[in-house]
């Protein structure tokens, strides 16, 4: 097999004790999830399609509460250390929430995280991939046109 | 003839794996679902429509000029095997790549490795080689393993080398990285046993006299 046939489709997903990742070839894809010690393949062909499926999940507004949660931990760290009293303390409260909001904007404005799901005769698979919806849109269109060429 | 089920024309939703009617699926409209309330794009292929018909053509009996599936005698021929030349039905017939196998003969080509696109998994040496040389280090009282962990690392860095077992092409940096900190972590321990065993007979004349 020629190694450098494959196309990089998406980056590197970080779960929980693995990392997930889409290469293409000319006629399947190939779904790659990498652990510490070794890879495990599963080879999507395009003929065999049979429906792809944008689930859009709510991580978004878990990461949001997650970042709430720290925001109150680091207030009252302020609160109880009357760093308010002071000029330099305000300046810091200052800083420090402005970054949290700017993190918090970030993941709002970047839109809903999508899992895909494709379907074959073998049963349904979940892409070890998330994408935020914009890229995940971008995706499906690029593959429509691959997996409908080799359909017909 | 056998029973043979029909395939059910709807999908699952991936959040909660109830059925989604296929009947209200239009281009390029997210569907909600109605257990979970989460929203979906779905696009069906062209395969999709075609399961269903070739569920009903498998059914169909051979007549007398046909030829029957090797395995299924009553189940009309789509195809052979381009390995051991048997005729299959589509229940049979494995598409693999551009080749059409028997189980058998896919079976076999994967156990014989000969089958690369079966090739379900790869074991990354260089990530292996990298862990020993830098987690133990990293870690509080780690360090003391690295008089094992070094040796199996740099075991490990020029062992497999050239034979990297992924189908995509890998960087050699972790073995880098790792030959050099393991051989580092190995000229450590060398010296820090060849300092105590030249120094260790005065300390023990010092603790003789005292």
């Amino acid at each position: 097999m020629n190694k450098k046939n494959y196309q990089k489709v998406t980056g590197k997903t970080r779960n929980f004790m693995s990392t997930g990742q889409i290469w293409q070839q000319d006629d399947h894809l190939l779904s790659i999830e990498e652990t510490l010690v070794g890879q495990t393949y599963r080879r999507l062909f395009f003929k065999d399609i049979e429906s792809l499926v944008l689930y859009h999940t709510s991580y978004r507004y878990h990461y949001l509460g997650v970042l709430a949660i720290l925001s109150f931990i680091i207030g009252m760290i302020f609160l109880m250390n009357k760093l308010y009293a002071t000029f330099n303390g305000r300046v810091t409260i200052g800083i420090v929430f402005g970054l949290l909001a700017v993190v918090a904007f970030s993941i709002f404005i970047r839109g809903t995280i999508c899992k895909i799901q494709l379907q074959t005769k073998n049963g349904p698979y979940n892409l070890p991939v998330r994408l935020r919806i914009f890229k995940a849109r971008k995706l499906v269109r690029k593959l429509n046109k691959e997996i409908n060429a080799s359909q017909l | 003839m056998e029973p043979v089920s029909k395939p059910k024309k709807f999908l699952r939703c991936p959040g909660c794996r109830s059925p989604i009617n296929v009947e209200q699926i239009t281009d390029n409209t997210p569907v909600k679902c109605s257990y979970c309330d989460n929203m979906q794009e779905i696009i069906l292929y062209p395969e999709f429509h075609k399961r269903m018909e070739r569920v009903q053509q498998d059914v169909v009996s051979t007549g007398a000029t046909e030829a029957g599936c090797f395995h299924h005698a009553h189940k009309r021929a789509v195809c052979h095997c381009d390995q051991c030349g048997r005729f299959l039905c589509s229940l049979c017939d494995l598409k693999i790549g551009d080749m059409h196998l028997c189980p058998q003969c896919a079976s076999s080509g994967k156990k014989k490795g000969k089958l690369s696109t079966l090739k379900r998994g790869a074991v990354l040496y260089d990530k292996i080689a990298l862990a020993l040389a830098v987690y133990p280090v990293i870690t509080l009282f780690g360090i003391y393993l690295t008089i094992i962990t070094a040796p199996m690392s740099l075991f490990f860095t020029v062992r497999y080398w050239n034979k990297q077992e992924s189908i995509l092409t890998r960087s050699k940096i972790r073995f880098v990285v790792a030959g050099i900190l393991s051989l580092l972590q190995i000229v450590g321990w060398v010296a820090g046993i060849y300092y105590i065993s030249t120094r260790l007979p005065g300390w023990l004349e010092k603790v003789n006299t005292q």
